[in-house]
C-alpha cells in the first residue's frame, strides 16, 4: 500500500489515535473491563481476596467519577437512578477461571514489572492495547497489497478499517478482544498471501505452520479462536492443494478442541437448552427475531455502540451505512455472474463470513427473546475477528459499480464522510458522555 | 485543503455538540431533585477549610460528600477530608490523592443519622500539598434519604468559558495524543494518490 516511509507515520498516527481513544475513554467503560482487568491482577500478583478488594476499591472510584459525568455509566444503571453504591453488584473478574489464558498471560507479564499501583498498572495495559493496535495497523496495510493492485482500494481498505471507532476500543480497552481480533487479522493475512500465492506465506509449509500456530494463539485466548483452524480448512480447499495426510492431522486436531468446545458450550447451556422450545414458537416469529432483530443489533452495535450500554450512533449514519452496504452486496452479486478475477480471495471471504454467521445464527437459537438481546451473541463486536474480509467484500462489491474516474471521486467522499463519522462518535457520542 | 478538511473533520462535531449543549455544564449529574451550590474553595497549603451545615431534611439517612482537586502536580500531595456530627462529636475520615492526574473524586458517607432535621455537621479539607488547590463542592438532596456534596461546576457564562472547562480541566491531558494527530494526519494526506484525470 505505501512506501516504508509514509507506513512508518501511518503505524505513528494510528497509535496517536489509539493514544487518545485510550485516554479519553474513562477507565472501565470497555465491555467487561473491570472483569478483564481484575482477572490479569489475579493473573500477576495479588491473592483472591486482595484482587476482589482491590478491583472493588478502584471501580468505586471511577465508579463515582463516572457518575460524576455520566449518570447512566457502567457502574450505576439506569434502573437505580444513579444510586448503586454497593459494589458488590461489579464483576470484578477475580473469581473467574480462564481456560483461554494467553492474554493474562501476555499482560500480567507486563504488570510484574511494573510499580504496584493500581492506576499506573490500568493505563500500561491501555498503552499496551494502543501498540496492539498499530500493530494491527501494520497488518491491515499488509493485508491491502494482497488483496487490491490498485493504490486508492488500498487505502480505502486500511483506513475504513483503522477508523472503525468501536474496533478501536475494542483494541484498546482491557479486555482478550483485541488480541483475537489482531490474531484472526493475522490468519487472514496468512490466508490471503496463500490463496494469492503474493507475499510471506505463500509457501505450502510455511503456511500451514502458522495456521496451526494461529489456531492454538487463538483457542488459548478466546474460545472464539475455535473458528480459526476452519478458516484455514477453507483456505486449503479453496486451493485446491489440500493433501490427505495434512487433512487428516488437522481433522484428528480438530476432534479433542471440539470436545473442548462442547464442553465449553455446554457449561454455557445457550445453544442447546433453547433449542427444543425454539421449534415451538411460530416460524415467523423465529425468522424475525433471528434475521431482522438480531441482524439490527448487530449492525447498530458493529458501527455504534461500546461498553455495555453507553452511547448510540444517530440513526442517519446506520442508514447511510445500510445503503452502503447494500450497495455493495449489489456489486458482490454483479461480481459473480461477470466472473471477474481475484474470485477465489471473494469466495474465501465469502466463505468465512457465512460460516461464521451460520455457527452464531445456531447459537442464537433460543425461546427467551429477551435472553438474546441482553446475552446472545448479538453484539456487533464478536463481527470485528471478520473485519478484513468483511471491508474487503465491501470495497469489491462498491467498486463494481464505478468507472475509475467515478471511482476517484466517491472514495475521496467515503473517506471524508468515514472521518466525519469517527470524529463524530468521539467529540458527540462519547466525550460528552463523560466531560460535558 | 485537505488538512482543512481533516480539522474539518476533526473538531466540527466536538464543537457543535458543545454549542447545543453547553447549558448541561449547568444541570447536575445526578438525579437530584434539590440543589445548592457552595463555593469553589481554594485553600492554601497547610491550611483547612471548614464548612458547617444543618441536614435539613427530614428522613435523611446519609450524607456523603464528593470532592475532587484539579491543581497539584506532585504525586505525595493530598487532602484530608472529615465529616462530623457536631453534637455527638462523631467523625469519619478520608485522605485523597491531590495529584490531578488520576482524576480521582473523593467520596465520604456518613451513614445512619438519626434525627436528621436537628443535627450540624461540618465539613474540614485540609490541605496537605506545596501548592494551593482548587476543591469544588456542590451540595444536593439526591431523592428521598441522600444529602450529597457533589464537585460541580458552577456558570459556564459562554460557549468560550464552556469550551475552556471541557478542553483544559476535564479533558486536559487526555487531549496530548490529539496534538500528535493533526500534523501526522497533514502530512500523511498529501500523498493521497489524486488521479489528474
Amino acid at each position: 500500500m505505501l512506501k516504508s516511509i509514509k507506513l512508518k507515520w501511518g503505524i505513528c498516527f494510528f497509535f496517536s489515535l489509539a493514544l487518545l481513544w485510550a485516554f479519553i475513554l474513562p477507565p472501565f467503560q470497555g465491555t467487561d473491563e473491570s472483569a478483564h482487568f481484575g482477572q490479569v491482577r489475579l493473573w500477576s500478583t495479588a491473592s483472591q481476596i486482595q484482587c476482589r478488594n482491590e478491583i472493588y476499591a478502584m471501580a468505586q472510584v471511577y465508579r463515582t467519577a463516572a457518575l460524576r459525568f455520566n449518570p447512566l455509566s457502567t457502574y450505576a444503571g439506569p434502573e437505580t437512578g444513579g444510586r448503586r453504591d454497593d459494589p458488590h453488584f461489579y464483576d470484578h473478574g477475580c473469581e473467574h477461571f480462564m481456560i483461554s489464558p494467553l492474554y493474562y498471560l501476555v499482560t500480567s507479564l507486563v504488570l510484574t514489572i511494573m510499580p504496584d499501583n493500581l492506576e499506573l498498572q490500568f493505563y500500561a495495559l491501555r498503552i499496551l492495547g494502543a501498540i496492539l493496535f498499530s500493530m494491527a495497523f501494520y497488518v491491515i496495510a499488509r493485508i491491502s497489497t494482497l488483496l487490491f493492485g490498485d493504490k486508492k482500494d488500498q487505502i480505502l481498505f486500511t483506513l475504513l478499517i483503522g477508523f472503525q471507532p468501536i474496533f478501536i476500543i475494542s483494541t484498546i480497552t482491557i479486555s482478550y478482544d483485541g488480541l483475537l481480533n489482531f490474531i484472526f487479522l493475522l490468519s487472514f493475512w496468512t490466508a490471503t498471501s496463500f490463496l494469492s500465492q503474493k507475499g510471506v506465506f505463500a509457501k505450502y509449509n510455511r503456511f500451514m505452520l502458522f495456521a496451526i500456530l494461529l489456531s492454538i494463539l487463538g483457542l488459548t485466548t478466546k474460545l472464539s479462536g475455535i473458528f480459526l483452524p476452519f478458516f484455514f480448512f477453507f483456505a486449503l480447499i479453496i486451493s485446491k492443494k489440500l493433501r490427505w495426510s495434512w487433512a487428516l492431522f488437522f481433522l484428528g486436531g480438530l476432534i479433542p478442541l471440539f470436545l473442548w468446545f462442547l464442553f465449553k458450550v455446554a457449561h454455557y447451556t445457550i445453544p442447546i437448552a433453547g433449542m427444543k422450545t425454539f421449534f415451538m414458537e411460530t416460524p415467523w416469529t423465529n425468522l424475525q427475531v433471528l434475521f431482522i432483530e438480531r441482524w439490527g443489533h448487530l449492525f447498530s452495535g458493529f458501527w455504534g455502540e461500546y461498553g455495555t450500554q453507553d452511547g448510540s450512533l444517530p440513526f442517519v449514519f446506520l442508514l447511510i451505512f445500510a445503503l452502503f452496504f447494500i450497495f455493495s452486496l449489489g456489486g458482490i452479486m454483479k461480481s459473480y455472474f461477470k466472473k471477474t478475477p481475484n474470485l477465489s480471495l471473494e469466495s474465501y471471504s465469502l466463505i468465512c463470513i457465512l460460516f461464521y454467521e451460520v455457527v452464531v445464527t445456531l447459537t442464537n437459537i433460543q425461546t427467551d427473546h429477551q435472553s438474546i438481546l441482553d446475552f446472545g451473541f448479538v453484539q456487533g463486536r464478536y463481527y470485528f475477528l471478520l473485519i478484513a474480509p468483511l471491508f474487503y467484500l465491501f470495497i469489491s462489491g462498491i467498486k463494481q459499480w464505478l468507472t475509475p474516474h467515478q471511482k476517484n471521486y466517491f472514495y475521496v467522499g467515503l473517506i471524508v464522510f468515514y472521518l466525519f463519522y469517527h470524529f463524530f462518535f468521539l467529540g458527540a457520542i462519547v466525550i460528552p458522555r463523560f466531560y460535558l | 485543503m485537505a488538512l482543512i478538511i481533516f480539522v474539518f473533520c476533526l473538531l466540527l462535531p466536538f464543537l457543535l455538540t458543545l454549542y447545543q449543549n453547553k447549558t448541561i455544564l449547568r444541570t447536575i449529574r445526578l438525579n437530584l431533585v434539590h440543589l445548592q451550590l457552595s463555593d469553589l474553595v481554594i485553600i492554601h497549603p497547610s491550611e483547612t477549610f471548614n464548612f458547617t451545615f444543618k441536614a435539613q431534611d427530614e428522613n435523611l439517612t446519609q450524607i456523603r460528600i464528593f470532592a475532587q482537586t484539579q491543581s497539584s502536580f506532585s504525586l505525595f500531595d493530598h487532602y484530608t477530608l472529615r465529616l462530623k456530627q457536631i453534637s455527638t462529636g462523631e467523625e469519619y475520615l478520608t485522605t485523597f490523592s491531590a495529584f490531578s492526574l488520576w482524576d480521582k473524586v473523593a467520596t465520604l458517607k456518613f451513614p445512619g443519622i438519626s434525627d436528621s432535621q436537628n443535627q450540624d455537621f461540618q465539613i474540614s479539607i485540609k490541605a496537605n500539598t506545596y501548592n494551593s488547590g482548587n476543591i469544588e463542592l456542590a451540595r444536593a438532596y439526591q431523592d428521598t434519604d441522600q444529602l450529597i456534596f457533589q464537585p460541580y461546576y458552577s456558570q459556564p457564562i459562554s460557549f468560550l468559558e464552556a469550551l475552556r472547562i471541557v478542553i483544559f480541566d476535564r479533558l486536559s491531558w487526555r487531549l496530548f495524543p490529539f496534538l500528535i494527530l493533526i500534523p501526522l494526519g497533514g502530512y500523511l494526506i498529501k500523498f493521497y494518490p489524486i488521479s489528474k484525470k
